[in-house]
């Protein structure tokens, strides 16, 4: 994941955090750890609860008497924007599944295909890689599992069989509730260096998603905002 | 009235390690630098920073004495949407005088460059990148602009 830009604008603010735990790569989330592992400590796959921010860099955890301490750089601004490639998975870098109608759609509303997998999409979206509706996205209002994929507001032309479409569980504009939850969540990879598009929509860490760069399988971004923030709620006493 | 007894009445809130706050947890987690006693010198610090390939952050007046290209580092760019930094400032404690860059003039961040491309999205880079793959060509192109000249 990579620092996008902060949402107040200015400069990033950074601090150097003491470790709780073992953390593998840099621009990973990184959460409040408690008890043995008190320090930062990287986020779950599915849960960013007490987030700290964005770390920049690597860190060696030790409790070994002797080692150095482990440190980490973290961005904690609490506006801060992230990016995420997404994944069609828990495994980075795959590619988005591509949908290709079964049946044509006049109307420009149905997507027939039972590569919509099980994960209910519903308060996602679906965009147009190549065909009739290249470069338009819509966001999505039903989806009835491995079946099809329906958006109320039409694409302007036909869903031909030979178009090819992508769709990931995010969208920008929702209200939190069923059908309306893209923007409530966002569940990573295994490594937590992506985004996992594989999942239902609202699964996954607390966040708010501010925006979608909608382009190929393997080039495809959302970027969020963490919206449990130790510095962006009402503080808690522990 | 009955046996003597005594009501020990303990605030919930800052005292004796109860209620503490997210936020005086998150302070007392940031890392206090480099060691101020004479035991550990700001180049020697920085050195530990750089063999690390930590993130380094440096006020406006220590700035100059760190070259970055000699480390392979590069500045850290975030991009600013409000235009008023060029995306490449960056605030916090800096590394070497233990100051708060906000009060130096402003600071700067350098990330290794095994670093860079994971947490950074230089336009300038993306621009370098989309130019070289559209500069490129396939095995056929090639053979396609060598058949037109000839």
């Amino acid at each position: 994941m990579y620092a996008a830009y902060h949402l107040a604008g200015g400069a990033s603010l950074k601090m150097k955090m003491k470790l709780g735990a073992a953390m593998a790569d840099p621009g990973i989330i990184m959460i409040g750890g408690a008890g043995t592992s008190l320090g930062v400590i990287p986020c779950t796959t599915t849960s960013f609860a007490n987030a700290y921010g964005l770390a920049l860099d690597e860190g060696v955890y030790s409790a070994t008497q002797g080692d150095a301490e482990g440190l980490v750089t973290v961005d904690v601004r609490p506006d801060l924007v992230i990016g995420a490639l997404m994944t069609a998975g828990a495994t980075e870098g795959t590619a988005l599944t591509i949908l290709q109608t079964t049946s044509a759609s006049a109307g420009g509303t149905t997507i027939t295909d039972a590569d919509t997998g099980s994960a209910d999409m519903d308060g996602g979206i679906v965009w147009g890689l190549s065909g009739n509706n290249v470069g338009l996205s819509r966001g999505i209002t039903a989806h009835t599992g491995s079946t099809s994929i329906v958006v109320t507001v039409p694409f302007p032309r036909a869903i031909a069989t030979t178009d090819e479409y992508l769709f990931a569980p995010w969208n920008i504009a929702g209200t939190g509730a069923a059908g309306a939850d893209g923007p409530a969540a966002v569940q990573t990879s295994t490594l937590f260096t992506q985004a996992d598009a594989s999942i239902a929509a609202a699964t996954g860490g607390e966040a708010s998603v501010v925006e979608l760069i909608l382009k190929g399988r393997s080039d495809s971004f959302v970027l969020f905002k963490l919206r449990d923030h130790v510095h962006d709620s009402a503080a808690l006493a522990s | 009235m009955g046996a003597y007894s005594r009501l020990n009445i303990v605030p919930k809130y800052k005292k004796l390690g109860e209620g503490f706050t997210r936020e005086e947890i998150f302070w007392s987690q940031v890392h206090p630098g480099r060691r101020t006693d004479g035991s550990q010198p700001r180049a020697g610090w920085l050195d530990d920073l750089v063999q690390l390939k930590k993130c380094i952050i440096l006020c406006s007046y220590c700035r100059v004495n760190f070259n970055p290209r000699k480390h392979h580092y590069r500045k850290f760019y975030c991009a600013d949407i409000t235009g008023i930094t060029d995306g490449t400032a960056t605030n916090g404690r800096c590394d070497s005088c233990k100051e708060m860059t906000v009060n130096c003039g402003g600071g700067t961040s350098f990330v290794h460059e095994e670093t860079y491309n994971l947490v950074c999205r230089d336009p300038m880079d993306a621009r370098r990148r989309a130019k070289a793959q559209a500069r490129a060509v396939s095995a056929w192109q090639m053979i396609q602009k060598t058949r037109r000249k000839h």
